[in-house]
């Protein structure tokens, strides 16, 4: 009890302390010193805002709140005086930043490439409309592929890369390195073919590799009515920016994962509209529904 | 492109949760005062921090 009267005690002047110094220091501040450290805290603010959103929807929001608990344990011992528990906190507490290094590995990988991913995007926003004919002309093959594809209940999973690289995933299967053609898509998940199984990824607008392997998403709010082809479409979308679409083997529906989401039973029509909504600049984006209309 | 740069705030904003930005705040002038007393030349030195038991 002395001990924590203690604590407390030296807490206590030590805010004491720190009012004291504050008080000093403001009544010394000019303006420009008043705008620097506002805007220092409003820009604090913000990262530490958006550092929570990040973590909100992921794992590893449970993780950094098993965090907090772990902090407070490690404070409640010292308080408590609690020399046991706080010496094995302490040391577990040492491979700490390791552990979490570790734990945290696929949120800073994420994080560090949406930071570089989001301002490289709007870079090669300026080149984009010069690409703009031969994407128009890959949406068409792709929808005409998964609409064909669809029609005769041959499963299949086509990756279309972005700004994310995807050499892992190209890698894992067979380098292809062909013209984007609804033909080829037919024929690469013709059943029993060599290269059925597994996923095409184009980059370019050309079919890259084929009979790749795809991560599986760990999340448990999935339908599980879905099979792996699903499951494995949904996990790509997690791990980046890419676009998946997926047509059921058992259904023949066509689904298309983007941005950790899974949209489901499109036509022909609406894939390719939602298609261009994504890979397209605006203005392509309005031409390619102008000529949906039309037609 | 104007357009999509108007729905990316628009999404923005709509996801925006104030009461979470202001405990943000909140938070960032803790770390602030702490971080002006630490760094003054009168205030916790490294060595003041250890006795103190400050653990990162």
């Amino acid at each position: 009890m002395n001990f924590l009267t203690a604590m407390m005690a030296t807490e206590g002047s030590l805010v004491v302390d720190i009012f004291r110094f504050l008080g000093q220091k403001l009544a010394a501040f000019t303006v420009i010193d008043y705008v620097r450290s506002v805007l220092d805290i409003l820009l604090l603010a913000f990262i530490l805002y958006a550092a929570v959103r990040f973590l909100w929807d992921r794992r590893a929001g449970k993780l950094l709140m098993g965090l907090a608990i772990w902090m407070l344990a490690i404070l409640l011992s010292r308080l408590l005086g609690l020399v046991a528990v706080g010496t094995i906190l302490d040391i577990l507490s040492e491979a700490g930043i390791v552990v979490l290094v570790l734990i945290f590995q696929p949120e800073i990988r994420d994080a560090l490439e949406k930071l570089g991913g989001e301002p490289m995007k709007n870079f090669k926003n300026l080149s984009a409309d010069m690409d703009a004919e031969a994407t128009v002309e890959g949406i068409n093959a792709i929808c005409e592929a998964a609409t064909e594809m669809a029609r005769s209940k041959t499963g299949a999973l086509i990756v279309i890369e972005r700004s994310t690289k995807l050499g892992d995933i190209i890698r894992s299967g067979v380098e292809v390195d062909s013209k984007l053609t609804p033909y080829m898509l037919r024929s690469v998940f013709f059943p029993n073919s060599p290269l059925h199984d597994g996923a095409v990824v184009i980059r370019n607008m050309r079919v890259c590799s084929a009979g790749c392997l795809l991560p599986l998403t760990r999340r448990q709010d999935v339908d599980p009515n879905l099979g792996t082809r699903h499951r494995a479409a949904l996990g790509m979308s997690e791990a980046c920016d890419a676009v998946i679409i997926v047509v059921s083997e058992e259904t023949g529906t066509i689904s298309l994962a983007y941005n950790r989401n899974l949209t489901r039973d499109y036509t022909s029509q609406t894939l390719k509209l939602r298609l261009s909504e994504i890979l397209l600049s605006t203005h392509s984006a309005s031409h390619a529904r102008k000529e949906d209309k039309a037609k | 492109m104007k357009r999509r740069r108007f729905f990316a705030a628009r999404r923005f904003f709509r996801r925006f949760n104030p009461w979470l930005f202001l405990v943000c705040i909140l938070l960032a002038i803790v770390i602030w005062c702490a971080a002006m007393y630490v760094q003054s030349p009168g205030g916790l030195s490294a060595a003041a921090l250890s006795a103190l038991h400050v653990s990162v």
